[in-house]
């Protein structure tokens, strides 16, 4: 539906935004458009249209896919983060309690 | 602590993801930078769990021993994820390389299928039709009424060309436009394309259907049009190729037809070259590489430069025989060069007749030419030498109404004149109120050292109201600064004293509507004694141009200044003896006067 209701490109904007045409053709293309004949333009048109049509189809996977892997991260970072800071407590803990145990025996030797 | 894992150095793998990524992509990736950026959303968010996992962090009750290891393995756990990132980049940049690749090769398809050696077939429609070609010189001798002009003519109608085509080539060679194919259409043809046959009107018909082609051309074309040899001739000798022409058969005319249509299209990039190539024609053709050139020129005449197509048209419009010979005189010649410059910038109506009068006048009246001509005729040779007509009787001073525009400032750099006042003196009022006699009148709006931007701005509204109100016949005498295409009634550096050529050019067209007398004599006139008088004037024009006729006509304008195109005014050199004091020696003159006096540039956009 949002496609049907885009404003359709003119031939010149296709050709400025063509990714696949050089910069220093783009003139050539642009000053063509003055003489040559309806259906070239056509078959131009239809190439650039369809350049820009899958140029996005691959941005939009791969926003996707960028998407995807920026929430996975999220999870993972707030997820690896309790259990790291859990692990490091109970290792404080422990420490902890080696060292009370250290300080009894040097009290026991006494 | 804040900003996330890289304030710790345990990031920043991305950076290098991208550093080791310089290769063949790179271009592509930077050209796709805005595109490959992380969305904001997302983005956004793991910055925020980042920030909000830094706080946590700093705030757990642990030492920094173990803050360190969590750190540790929080940053590898970011390098993996910027890694995958770069994955999908890279695979962005592989995807889009690949497609750019397909479209290019579609493009190049479409382009390089249709594009064929010899460019100038296609310049001239007809010709593009090399069948019907062979069709048109078959004939070697007409004779006169024998009914042989329409058998030919029946002939190229088989093979599409219809009467139109006909007309239209030879509207172009400058021949008798009947649309029938008759021995001068034939050898202005033959003469225009160095073909080596001459076709007669004779006591009989001969017809010389057995026609010597360059094999390769005969391949070219029939591996182009898709057909086999046999439709265009028969080969009857390997050593010396010699076709005999056939009449296609309709299914094979058909294919060769659809191929020409194709081949339309594939003109364009190697007409564009040609189309871009135009105007420079500075060639000497006495060198050899200038003979080589001329073939390029050749191939731009007749190009679809409609300029140089109804100049040539005009040229040859008595001539039977258009040879190469002719066409390289007339384009090098200076007064097709300025007809050429002439129509190029508009003027004249684009009548050839009148621009290569007009041309030949220019070069023959003042000798100016060699070097000109070879570097191009700058705007105002042009316009200056246009103004030789029209300009008797129109009186300099005599009659007008004055209108004196001028700047503030006062004299810094001569040490008799400092603290003067530089422009728009009291004298130079008095002199011009002598000029004008009794029937004009003299007005004057000028900036003062006291004015502030906002009087500037009110006394530049003032000037435009005036200038329009005004009744012709005029003089607008500025005198000021000019800068970048603008004059200003203060220093330039003050902005509400400049007043664009767009605003002037506005105020030339009302009063145009305003004044109808101001399109004949006497005509307004325009004095600018300022810097870089030219520029402002080209733009003015330009404006003019863009604001269109008023009741059919191109409202003009006639101004005068001292400077050269790309000077400094002539006071920067002479200090007090501007364009006004000299201007004031020839004030009994009109204007024809003024230009013979030769002492300023006279210019009508």
């Amino acid at each position: 539906m949002q496609k049907t209701m885009q404003k359709r490109r003119t031939l010149k904007e296709l050709i400025v935004r063509s990714h696949a045409i050089k910069p220093d053709e783009k003139s050539v293309y642009l000053a063509a458009l003055g003489f040559l004949k309806e259906d070239r333009k056509k078959a131009i048109r239809e190439v650039l249209e369809k350049e820009i049509e899958e140029i996005g189809r691959v941005r939009a996977e791969a926003e996707e896919k960028k998407n995807a892997l920026g929430e996975k991260y999220i999870r993972d970072l707030k997820k690896l983060f309790a259990i790291e800071q859990k692990k490091a407590m109970v290792r404080e803990e422990e420490a902890e309690d080696v060292g009370a145990e250290d300080i009894l025996n040097q009290l026991n030797s006494l | 602590m804040g900003g996330g894992f890289d304030t710790f150095g345990q990031s920043g793998g991305r950076d290098e993801v991208s550093r080791d990524r310089e290769d063949p992509g790179l271009e592509v990736e930077k050209a796709l930078a805005g595109d490959l950026e992380m969305s904001e959303d997302v983005s956004e968010r793991v910055e925020a769990a980042e920030g909000k996992v830094d706080r946590q962090l700093e705030g757990a009750p642990i030492n920094v021993g173990s803050k360190g290891v969590i750190l540790a393995v929080l940053g590898d756990l970011k390098e993996g994820y910027e890694v995958s990132l770069g994955k999908v980049v890279d695979g962005v940049v592989d995807q889009v390389e690949t497609l750019d690749k397909k479209t290019r090769d579609t493009l190049g398809a479409l382009k390089n299928k249709y594009i064929y050696p010899e460019e100038l077939k296609p310049l001239i429609p007809i010709l593009r039709n090399e069948a019907a070609v062979w069709k048109i010189v078959a004939l070697k001798t007409y004779k006169a009424g024998s009914g042989d002009y329409k058998a030919i003519n029946v002939r190229l109608v088989k093979l599409g060309i219809d009467k139109d085509a006909i007309e239209d080539l030879q509207a172009f060679l400058g021949v008798k436009v009947d649309g029938q194919f008759g021995p001068k259409t034939v050898n202005a043809l033959s003469a225009g394309l160095e073909w080596n046959f001459e076709v007669k009107a004779g006591d009989e018909t001969q017809l010389d259907d057995n026609l010597s082609l360059e094999r390769n051309k005969i391949e070219r074309f029939c591996d182009g049009a898709g057909i086999s040899e046999e439709y265009v001739g028969i080969l009857v000798d390997q050593k010396v190729p010699i076709y005999i022409l056939e009449d296609l058969p309709r299914d094979r005319l058909m294919v060769l037809l659809e191929f020409e249509e194709e081949y339309d299209f594939g003109l364009f990039e190697k007409e564009l070259q040609l189309l871009q190539e135009i105007g420079g024609r500075s060639a000497n053709p006495t060198t050899p590489e200038s003979k080589r050139d001329l073939s390029k020129i050749m191939d731009k005449v007749k190009s679809s430069n409609p300029i140089n197509r109804a100049l040539l048209q005009y040229a040859f419009r008595n001539s039977v025989v258009m040879r190469w010979e002719n066409l390289s005189e007339i384009l090098y010649s200076p007064d097709y060069v300025a007809a050429y410059h002439l129509l190029h910038r508009g003027l004249l109506n684009g009548d050839p007749r009148r621009a290569i009068k007009l041309g030949s006048e220019i070069v023959k009246g003042e000798g100016f030419l060699s070097s000109q001509v070879k570097s191009g005729m700058t705007d105002g040779v042009v316009a200056k030498y246009l103004n030789k007509r029209g300009l008797e009787g129109v009186s300099l001073f005599r009659g007008r109404h004055v209108l004196l525009v001028s700047s503030n400032e006062r004299y810094f750099h001569d040490d008799n004149l400092v603290g003067e006042r530089r422009f728009g003196a009291e004298d130079m009022k008095k002199e011009m109120r002598e000029s004008v006699g009794e029937s004009g009148w003299v007005e004057q709006v000028t900036t003062e050292d006291t004015d502030s931007d906002e009087d500037i701005s009110i006394k530049r509204r003032e000037v435009l109201q005036k200038f329009l109100d005004t009744p012709p016949p005029m003089m607008f005498f500025f005198d000021g600064h000019g800068d970048k295409g603008k004059i200003g009634i203060a220093h330039p550096s003050k902005k509400a004293g400049m007043i664009s050529a767009a605003d002037f050019a506005k105020v030339i067209h009302e009063r145009a509507n305003l004044y109808p007398a101001v399109m004949g004599a006497p005509k307004d006139i325009y004095v600018l004694d300022e810097c870089f008088a030219n520029e402002f004037i080209r733009k003015v024009r330009g404006e003019l141009g863009k604001l269109g006729k008023v009741d059919g006509v191109k409202p003009g304008a006639i101004f005068i200044t001292s400077t050269a195109p790309g000077q400094f005014s002539d006071e920067e050199e002479k200090q007090k003896e501007g364009a006004y004091a000299s201007l004031l020696k020839n004030k009994g003159l009109d204007l024809a006067g003024l230009d013979k006096a030769g002492e300023h540039f006279i210019y009508e956009v």
